[in-house]
């Protein structure tokens, strides 16, 4: 063992040597073989190959030469002929390879007087960083489809109450009946309006005040409400119905199995550069383990509550866009205890680049 | 605070993140570009852009004028200061109150040209298109990039 | 003792806002929202002048006036004036970008975290700078109404307000600067008129007699160097534009509701900064007939408190030295709260990152460090320092700020090199006026004061290696976005 561990390894400076080059390569081409890094790519694959001159052709006609120029005659025929047959193509003093990028021919590496073995090997190691690449812009991508996916669910069960109060309204007392119905209205509004994927601490509030509204009547008043919002705050830009679904938490898992009042208090204020919005309650409160386990479910996976038998998705479904708008420390933090109540912490920055409220 | 003790609970992730303290910033989603990518907002908005452009440069010229000027007078004239207007040398005067409500009369038209260059519907806009209602042009602007 | 106690109720008053400050409504009425909505434009100005009338205005102006002369009333323009530059220049597009602090905006039109990071260092740089004349007028104000010895004033300070903070002092800014803002001005203002109305009509003459000396002479000169129009000059560049790039208070915009709102409020704080800048000339003017010897002491910045004392004796003159004491403490409380606020923001978020138990622990680190800066510091005018903060903010957040919103071809490495250039210039220079003496001349001039140099050379500088380099394709409309009146 020890001997084996002792034993020289001449070539260790060289293999260091050859593994970063590769890394930077594959960091050249984050952008394609159409990117900014495309021709410093080149230049390192010509020093790796110790060839005359390197080429990095796209499909689409995008050319990274490094090296003497080829004369565009020849790069053009040697390249027709690769992407032809898509397989390696040979016209003195040149050689290419094709690029194959999940399957599909997106382009070709030519190098001039370089060795062919080592051609082949290092063609498959720019595809996979050419699929690296495309893979790095799809995560971007599924990560906002998945934030329009996750935004503003309206729980069926909040649209079943709120109908049925005010159905119950309608006779023993009309004009409430009517100012909850046009609350309700709003409330609609707001949550289907399709206008981007932010808004502002006010609107936000806004939206609550109209679901507290409808939730109050429900409770025939005995719950106590109270807001305490520095001004500061209201301007800044959150995701979308962010709030809404940890009021309505704490109303159903929180208020609802409580007998007698409860109250809840939605607080905010400025901390430096972040904001803080807290919504407690005094309410039931949940098993902190519980509460753990519906935050460590992704997404979807609804994790159900022994106690209630009742699913809670709304606040995994907020501390999931937090951490993908944010970042991962911009998550949830929930303080809770059985019997003790609930409060849950949003604290995220008062500036992120992109999040700007319609 | 009555009843049991609250415990803090975050998600995994959180919780890693907070106690790995320092790293470099990750962003999951793309990196926004910002504005709309649209061709006759973007004409609308030049023009918007330049004729703010002017209306700050033309403030900022009466700016220095101001106060360039009135230091450079105070400096030259001399005579100021022996003439006295309520007890008080007229250079004073100048100095310790003059200048302020001048500076309030320039932010003050600055702040209506700006506001009047914001203005929707204003005629002679030198844009593409007649402009279309705000609640209009509010639905296709998306401001995040795609 | 009487101003002691003033000092105590102030402080108490000042956290019972901050902390329960933050409007409550119970669920009684429907609309428990419409109370707390928006913050109205007069409160923001307020607070907007609150933070940025500090110990300099209180303090330093009446100090300097006394030793240097009448031009230095052109501090308070230049400080005024700035407003004009904030209202015409910044204060809309910045509104629009939805950034928070400076280095958020760098972010948003530059997208790259070393100028991010960058601009954080220059924000440590203008705060504590700018800190160290607070403290050092907290220390001095301490030390006349108690006795205690300058660095026990000092380092009480830093701990009041780190605690103050610590406890929410400053959840509710907004409210707590706006009350500063009111108290400030009455704590000068009424002791002001009261002073002028007993000082008695000789020595009102005395006080408004124009002579040949140079302490007549309406323009400003620094150490005595013979330049005083270039000096007057350089004042009001680093005062005007500088007021642009104070990092600590271009945050206060944020709270406005819209880019419209926020002209306006920028209109607002020239209104009330007007009407403040009125009364430290009485000080100056009146100290020099009453308290001709404190030029002698070096201890002109104390000048506003001492006066009441020397024109009423008895107990209205201890009241109303207790009154502007507590006005004097109030400008330290406000002006240093929101600068520590300011530096441990930066050092808890862009430089490292966030979390709250470390915004404390940054805001703890803060004000150490501005205490022990502050302890040497006895003998710089409190005025001189702050300008050097104006000038450092002046050579590099206002071009930043000034060509990121007005000039689409501002590059990430154009930026850089102008706020280096900026930062070594400015700081450079007004380390070299402590430790050298070039004699009279220019060359002093633009030691002391360095913005007629520097301001233009990061500006060049910034134009300059961004025209080498090509922005990002989409900086144009980046910057159009901040004049875009549905933005």
């Amino acid at each position: 063992m020890l001997d084996r561990m002792r034993r020289p390894r001449p070539d260790e400076g060289m293999t260091i040597r050859v593994l970063t080059v590769v890394q930077d390569i594959d960091t050249d081409l984050r952008h394609g073989l159409g990117g900014r890094g495309a021709p410093s790519a080149a230049r390192r694959l010509r020093r790796l190959l110790a060839a005359q001159a390197v080429v990095l052709a796209g499909l689409d006609g995008t050319v990274a030469v490094a090296g003497p120029d080829p004369d565009p005659d020849e790069l053009a025929a040697l390249l027709a002929q690769t992407y032809e047959n898509g397989t390696p193509a040979h016209r003195p003093p040149w050689s290419a390879v094709p690029l194959i990028v999940a399957g599909e021919l997106s382009g070709a590496l030519a190098v001039r007087e370089g060795a062919e073995a080592e051609l082949a090997a290092v063609g498959t190691l720019v595809s996979r960083s050419l699929d690296h690449a495309a893979l790095r812009r799809a995560r971007g991508r599924i990560a906002q489809a998945e934030l329009r996916t996750l935004r503003a669910q309206i729980s069926p069960h909040f649209l079943h109450n709120a109908l049925s109060v005010i159905g119950a309204r309608i006779r023993t007392d009309p004009a409430r009946a009517r100012t909850l119905l046009n609350d309700f209205a709003d409330y609609l509004r707001y949550s289907f309006s399709a206008q981007g994927d932010y808004a502002t601490v006010a609107d936000e509030l806004q939206a609550i005040q109209t679901y507290l509204e409808l939730q109050r009547a429900r409770f025939d008043d005995r719950m106590e409400l109270s807001v305490r919002m520095a001004p500061e705050i209201l301007p800044v830009a959150i995701p979308f119905l962010v709030i809404q679904p940890i009021v309505e938490n704490a109303v159903r898992h929180g208020l609802e199995p409580k007998p007698g009042p409860g109250s809840i208090s939605v607080s905010g204020f400025g901390e430096g550069p972040l904001c803080v919005i807290e919504i407690e309650d005094d309410g039931v409160g949940m098993e902190p383990e519980f509460a753990q386990a519906i935050l460590a479910g992704s997404g979807g996976r609804a994790v159900v509550s022994p106690d209630t038998g009742r699913a809670s998705v709304g606040l995994a479904n907020v501390d999931q866009r937090l951490r993908t708008v944010y970042g991962p420390e911009y998550g949830l933090v929930i303080e809770t205890a059985r019997g003790g109540g609930t409060k849950v912490v949003i604290r995220v920055p008062r500036f992120m680049r992109g999040v700007v409220a319609n | 605070m009555s009843g049991p003790r609250r415990v803090r609970v975050t998600s995994p992730q959180t919780r890693i993140a907070l106690s790995r303290g320092h790293r470099p910033a990750q962003h999951l989603l793309p990196q926004p570009v910002p504005g709309s990518p649209d061709e006759g907002e973007l004409a609308h908005a030049r023009a918007v852009f330049h004729r703010q452009r002017r209306l700050a440069a033309r403030t900022l010229c009466l700016l220095a004028l101001l106060l360039f000027g009135l230091s450079g007078l105070l400096g030259a004239a001399a005579w100021l200061g022996r003439v006295s207007v309520l007890g008080i040398p007229v250079s004073w005067l100048l100095l310790m109150a003059a200048s302020y409500p001048l500076l309030l009369v320039i932010a003050v038209f600055h702040v209506r040209g700006a506001e009047r260059i914001e203005r929707p519907g204003r005629s002679g806009r030198p844009g593409p298109s007649e402009r279309p209602g705000p609640s209009e042009r509010r639905g296709p602007s998306r401001r995040r990039g795609r | 003792m009487t101003a002691l106690l003033a000092i105590g109720l102030l402080f108490a008053a000042s956290m019972a806002i901050g902390v329960y400050g933050v409007r409550a409504t119970r669920s009684t009425t429907p609309d428990f929202l419409v109370a707390s909505r928006r913050v109205s434009p007069g409160w923001n100005a307020m607070a907007i002048a609150g933070e940025y009338v500090s110990a300099a205005s209180v303090l330093g102006l009446a100090g300097l006036m006394l030793k240097n002369g009448i031009g230095t009333l052109w501090y308070a323009v230049g400080f005024t004036a700035g407003y004009v530059a904030v209202a015409a220049l910044v204060a809309g597009p910045m509104r629009r970008s939805g950034a928070y602090t400076v280095p958020d905006f760098a972010d948003y039109r530059l997208g790259s975290e070393r100028i991010r990071k960058l601009c954080a260092v220059i924000v440590l740089v203008i705060m504590w700078l700018y800190l160290v004349p607070q403290f050092k007028g907290a220390g001095v104000v301490l030390h006349l109404v108690s006795g205690t010895p300058y660095w026990v004033g000092v380092v009480l300070a830093g701990a009041v307000v780190t605690a103050s903070i610590a406890a929410g002092g400053m959840r509710s800014a907004t409210y707590v600067q706006g009350f500063h803002y009111v108290v400030k001005l009455l704590f000068i203002a009424v002791p002001a008129v009261f002073l002028v109305a007993h000082a008695g009509d000789g020595a009102r003459t005395e006080a408004l007699r124009m002579d040949v000396s140079d302490w007549s002479r309406p323009l400003l000169d620094l150490e005595s160097s013979g330049q005083p129009l270039l000096a007057t000059w350089s004042v009001l560049l680093a005062t005007t534009l500088g007021a642009v790039g104070l990092p600590h208070v271009i945050m206060r915009f944020h709270t406005s509701a819209s880019a419209w709102m926020a002209r306006r409020v920028a209109v607002g704080v020239i209104v009330l900064l007007g009407v403040f800048y009125l009364f430290p000339a009485v000080y100056g003017l009146l100290g020099r007939v009453f308290t001709p010897e404190l030029v002698d002491g070096g201890d002109t910045d104390t000048v506003t408190v001492v006066l009441p004392g020397e024109i009423v004796p008895g107990t209205w003159g201890s009241v109303l030295t207790a009154v502007v004491a507590a006005g004097a403490f109030a400008a330290f409380l406000s002006t240093s709260s929101g600068l520590l606020m300011a530096l441990a923001g930066g050092l808890s978020h862009d430089l490292t990152r966030p979390s709250v138990p470390r915004l404390r622990l940054a805001v703890a680190a803060g004000a150490l460090v501005a205490v022990l800066l502050s302890l040497p510091a006895q003998r710089v005018d409190i005025n001189v320092a702050v300008g050097w903060a104006f000038a450092v903010a002046a050579s590099t957040f206002c071009p930043l700020l000034v060509l990121g919103i007005w000039w689409r071809g501002l590059t990430p490495a154009g930026a850089a090199a102008g706020l280096a250039a900026g930062v070594c210039a400015a700081t450079g220079s007004a380390l070299a006026s402590v430790l050298t003496d070039p004699g009279p001349g220019w060359l002093v001039v633009l030691l002391a004061q360095p913005a007629a140099w520097t301001v233009p050379l990061a500006f060049a500088v910034m134009i300059g290696v961004s025209l080498l380099g090509r922005p990002p394709e989409w900086a144009e409309r980046a910057v159009l976005r901040l004049h875009s009146p549905n933005a």
